[in-house]
């Protein structure tokens, strides 16, 4: 039965499972483009878990990309190709070039019970961008 | 008085890409997914497409957080689009720790700005007098906080003003200022944005017609002379020539 706790674990070791190869991407990405790539959000609607089910989907985005590149998650992450793996929440790529330099955050977002949950982790120099899990208003 | 007096930051976005710095302060923007640049209202502006949720991005500090104080936040925006919110320039997460911002409220089909006094319930004061904005049209808005009327104010294309009381101040919270799109990125615009200014005190009428300039617009540091001012100069009198 996953519980809030229980699923915000399941997505914490998935997260951690698959960060070390994202990073290690991201930087390949960038010696050779001269920047970090962006993915938009992997889920059109982010996976619903309950107390009763396990919400995990496969993502239904994974060969959309930005309007203004081309590699989308597929060219990638192809480990993850269209409902070979479930994803127990919604990821989303920023990445940002500031005063302080060039970096990227995952957004990992997930429902539970019908309330929204973003955990950001940031790679890079601005800090402030990671946040712990948080509960955060549906919509704009 | 002059218009740099009270004046925070204003940011030009004359830039390519990347970092985009503000022309008056040190509050120079992040930014995030990459927003585009296009020819703008003064010069070039910032292209944001809302689909690659763009926007810039500055963390919080003294000099962008309000509190029971006048402000005054003022950008030309054109909308690309009128499918979803637009935010424009705020100080806002959606969350606990909400401020201020001017943006496009999609339900309505009307540019709003909004306060928050607690960081999480918004006062929201629409620009009834223009009704609902063109996409694909430039509109000079102009959003304040008057902390001795107890008032807030939306003004457009210096037309009408909407006002209502509001006498709780606004919270100095830690939101980051944006351009674009909340803290996060949520809300994203799909407009093109140009010449934002932020002051800490209130506009006086003729400084906001004077920034309006008859919709030509005054880039900082607003020191050149109005439209008004360029157009209507009399031709010097000279005897025996007509004019």
């Amino acid at each position: 039965m996953p519980t809030l706790l229980a699923t915000q674990t399941l997505v914490d070791e998935f997260v951690a499972a698959n960060l070390a190869v994202l990073t290690a991407r991201q930087e390949n990405f960038r010696t050779n483009r001269g920047r970090y790539w962006q993915g938009l959000s992997t889920h059109v609607m982010r996976p619903s878990h309950t107390n009763g089910s396990d919400g995990s989907a496969p993502g239904d985005r994974l060969l959309v990309h930005p309007t203004d590149q081309f590699d989308d998650w597929d060219a990638v992450f192809p480990e993850w190709r269209a409902g070979s793996v479930l994803l127990p929440a919604a990821l989303r790529i920023d990445v940002y070039d500031g005063p302080d330099g060039r970096g990227w955050a995952i957004v990992i977002e997930f429902l539970h019970a019908g309330t929204l949950w973003r955990r950001v982790i940031n790679v890079g120099p601005e800090t402030s961008r990671s946040k712990p899990w948080t509960l955060t208003p549906l919509g704009p | 008085m002059l218009l740099t007096d009270g004046l925070i930051s204003n940011w030009k976005l004359e830039e390519v890409s990347g970092t985009r710095n503000d022309a008056h302060g040190t509050n120079h923007l992040t930014d995030n997914n990459t927003v585009g640049q296009a020819v703008g209202k003064l010069g070039f502006c910032g292209d944001f497409v809302a689909a690659n949720v763009e926007w810039l991005s500055r963390a919080s500090n003294a000099s962008l957080q309000s509190g029971d104080i006048p402000l005054t936040v003022a950008a030309w925006v054109k909308l690309t689009t009128k499918t979803g919110y637009s935010e424009i320039a705020l100080k806002d997460d959606n969350s606990t720790a909400r401020e201020y911002g001017i943006y496009y409220d999609q339900p309505t089909d009307r540019f709003g700005f909004l306060l928050s006094s607690d960081g999480s319930s918004v006062v929201i004061e629409l620009a009834d007098a223009l009704g609902p904005p063109s996409a694909g049209v430039w509109y000079y808005v102009i959003g304040w906080h008057d902390d001795v009327a107890n008032t807030i104010n939306i003004q457009v294309n210096n037309g009408g003003i909407d006002s209502a009381s509001h006498a709780t101040g606004i919270l100095a919270g830690g939101a980051d200022f944006t351009i674009g799109a909340l803290q996060g990125g949520g809300g994203p615009a799909d407009a093109q944005i140009d010449s934002i200014s932020l002051w800490k005190r209130v506009l006086t009428g003729h400084e906001k017609t004077r920034l309006y300039g008859a919709g030509f617009g005054l880039e900082y540091p607003f020191s050149g002379p109005s439209f008004q001012q360029r157009t209507y100069r009399p031709a010097p009198y000279r005897p025996g020539i007509a004019r």
